[in-house]
């Protein structure tokens, strides 16, 4: 069953154009996140699917039921906010019961339900405290108490974690999880950390300047992005880009860079054909490419020689940053090289991961 | 160890000074409201002794002909009556336009919010007689709902005002979580935002009725009946009637004194935390 579904929807900000005709299905129990910069339209498509702005363009479904002219509140939906948004002068429970009083649910069934909730959050022992008594990651636990506790339909997120310092933040983030695990509900959530996106959506959604740019599995944004942008926006170290051309010689393609040639395997060759053109950007994730010295038998192949500027060891792998005549590269290896800062190494790269967009749109072809 | 002296010696004369001048100004402020309570407190008699009693001939005299000779209680219960209900109505309506002027769109709202100001730059005097001849048509001079209309007119555009900038300074992300919770705009506003605004709205209120409690010229102009007039103008019918009666006249001091210190005294905190708020954040 499609739980919620947005039909072109679009939003307009004077002339700015927030989201441009965004279209999108979410069935039940998904975990979807929307990623992308500031200023994408992740929030304001979000907001909009909570009720709290308007929708200029386009229909909203949630459970097949048009939600566009519903108040918030009839729309069953729990959103959870950046800055927690915990009304600070009621106490944990008060805060938790908030929307079960406003919802005239009688005090008597009230209560169990603060209780599971505070329960299933570890929080049963700060219900009589303030906000302000709480650190951020309580307060972050209140907020969540506080969308679970009325059992919505569906479970707006919006940025929960960036209020968090960095280890608490990849804790709660295994705990969202879980509890979405183990709720089963349906949950948008919005952020700009593409290692959040990754590893919590079942399905990405990123986008830019109010554009969806490719809709798909963690692994499809990974392996297969549909542009250039997204490429460059998932994965960390971000994909080298170089400007390339296509080159033919003994009915062999190569990519031509000007510093560096690689061949192009056989199954891409036919896709490059087709397009007639000769001019492309390369692609190439860092985690890509590795010293030539390495033997294991592989797809990697071809040879970079590029000069070591700066070499970062992150324990298992050691990032380099690189210069091949007029680019520079990064690259992630395995081991810490032998050469030294501004000597040169050989490197090669995995054939069957490297990425072609086109120049002119940034589409990708391979 | 020298600097260490200097900067000790320093530190302590700078404090010194301070503590000096917020004396003097206690000192400067209270005698005349010592010398009220005194005068109340000494029979006519005593009053211009030279040199004066202090220590002796103290007596509740004055207060009980305050009370028993003079329509003194008329006027306090008057007081009461028009500066609560001026500050209930203020504040009521000033909370629900403040909020209005900071949570809705619509087409000329800053210039609306900067015309309400600018109405509170008129002198009393400039608008007492406009005032007096509208009340005057719709027959509501001499009466205290017409007095009410009228201090919540003058008060209002500062209140609207001041609360406007409370509001201003409210996390809007409070009341769009109300509304998810299933509040409506109503809702909300009384649940989460009016308890949030509260050192605003009290801090308001207080300014409301300051002006209110201390209006001569409004009263003296708009009320003629003795049972309806406030104190202010009561106070100066009792200075009028007698052959100035300085121990009945600061017993009547005294007594006005004392509403105005009990409600300051009890919403000091509020003040303060009100005050801090709209500096920093209005």
């Amino acid at each position: 069953m499609k739980k919620l579904v947005l039909k072109n929807i679009s939003k307009r900000f004077g002339k700015v154009v927030a989201v441009n005709n965004a279209e999108l299905e979410i069935e039940d129990q998904e975990f979807i996140v929307l990623v992308g910069p500031s200023g994408c339209g992740k929030t304001t498509t979000l907001r909009m699917v909570a009720g709290l702005e308007t929708v200029d363009e386009g229909e909203i479904y949630i459970n097949d039921r048009l939600v566009n002219h519903l108040p918030p509140k009839n729309r069953d939906i729990a959103m959870v906010f950046q800055n927690y948004a915990l009304y600070p002068h009621m106490n944990v429970y008060q805060n938790l019961a908030f929307g079960l009083r406003m919802r005239k649910i009688p005090k008597a069934e009230r209560e169990p339900k603060v209780i599971e909730a505070a329960r299933i959050l570890g929080i049963e022992e700060l219900l009589e405290r303030k906000p302000r008594q709480l650190s951020g990651g309580q307060r972050q636990r209140v907020a969540l108490g506080r969308a679970i506790v009325r059992n919505p339909e569906v479970f707006l997120f919006d940025e929960p974690l960036s209020n968090l310092d960095a280890k608490l933040r990849v804790q709660m983030r295994t705990e969202l999880k879980k509890l979405h695990k183990r709720l089963e509900a349906t949950s948008v959530y919005v952020t700009h950390d593409q290692v959040e996106a990754m590893t919590m959506g079942d399905r990405i959604i990123v986008m830019k300047d109010g554009t969806i740019q490719q809709i798909g599995s963690p692994s499809d944004l990974y392996y297969k992005p549909q542009n250039r942008f997204v490429a460059g926006f998932i994965g960390s170290p971000t994909m080298n880009f170089l400007p390339c051309r296509i080159l033919e010689a003994d009915s062999q393609l190569y990519i031509e860079t000007g510093d560096f040639r690689l061949p192009l395997l056989d199954h891409f060759a036919d896709k490059v054909r087709e397009r007639g053109d000769s001019k492309f950007i390369l692609g190439i994730r860092p985690e890509d490419i590795r010293e030539k010295k390495s033997v294991q038998p592989s797809s990697f192949g071809g040879s970079i020689k590029a000069q070591i500027n700066v070499t970062e060891i992150l324990g298992k792998e050691v990032f380099l940053d690189l210069t091949t005549g007029e680019n520079t590269l990064s690259a992630l290896i395995s081991a810490e090289p032998e050469e030294n800062l501004g000597q040169e190494i050989e490197l090669e790269v995995n054939l069957a991961r490297i990425h072609l967009f086109s120049a002119d749109n940034g589409n990708a072809i391979i | 160890m020298l600097t260490k002296l200097i900067f000790e010696f320093k530190r302590l004369s700078f404090r010194s000074v301070l503590y000096l001048c917020g004396a003097t100004l206690v000192v400067f402020c209270g005698i005349p409201l010592i010398w009220m309570l005194f005068t109340s407190l000494k029979p006519l008699e005593v009053l211009f002794s030279y040199p004066p009693a202090i220590f002796s001939h103290y007596t509740l005299s004055n207060f009980k002909r305050l009370f028993t000779d003079t329509y003194f209680l008329v006027y306090l219960k008057n007081s009461i009556v028009v500066a609560g209900t001026t500050v209930i109505l203020d504040i009521v309506i000033a909370t629900f336009g403040a909020y209005s002027l900071t949570r809705f769109r619509f087409v000329g709202k800053e210039l609306l919010a900067s015309l309400t100001l600018f109405t509170y730059m008129f002198a009393p005097i400039m608008i007492i007689i406009p005032v007096y001849v509208l009340l005057n048509d719709l027959g509501l001079t001499d009466s205290h709902l017409g007095i009410i209309l009228a201090y919540t007119s003058i008060s209002l555009p500062f209140t609207l005002w001041l609360l406007r900038a409370f509001f201003q300074s409210f996390p809007i992300d409070l009341e769009e979580a109300a509304f998810i919770d299933g509040a409506n705009r109503f809702q909300s506003l009384v649940w989460v935002v009016i308890p949030q605004a509260l050192p605003g709205i009290i801090a308001t209120s207080v300014f409301a009725f300051v002006v209110v409690w201390n209006d001569f010229l409004f009263a003296r102009v708009l009320l003629t009946s003795t049972h309806l007039k406030t104190m202010p103008i009561g106070l100066q019918d009792i200075y009028e009637s007698t052959i100035v009666d300085w121990g009945l006249l600061m017993s009547a001091a005294v007594i006005v004194s004392i509403p105005a210190l009990i409600f300051f005294l009890t919403i000091q905190k509020f003040l303060i935390k009100g005050w801090g708020m709209g500096a920093v954040k209005g």
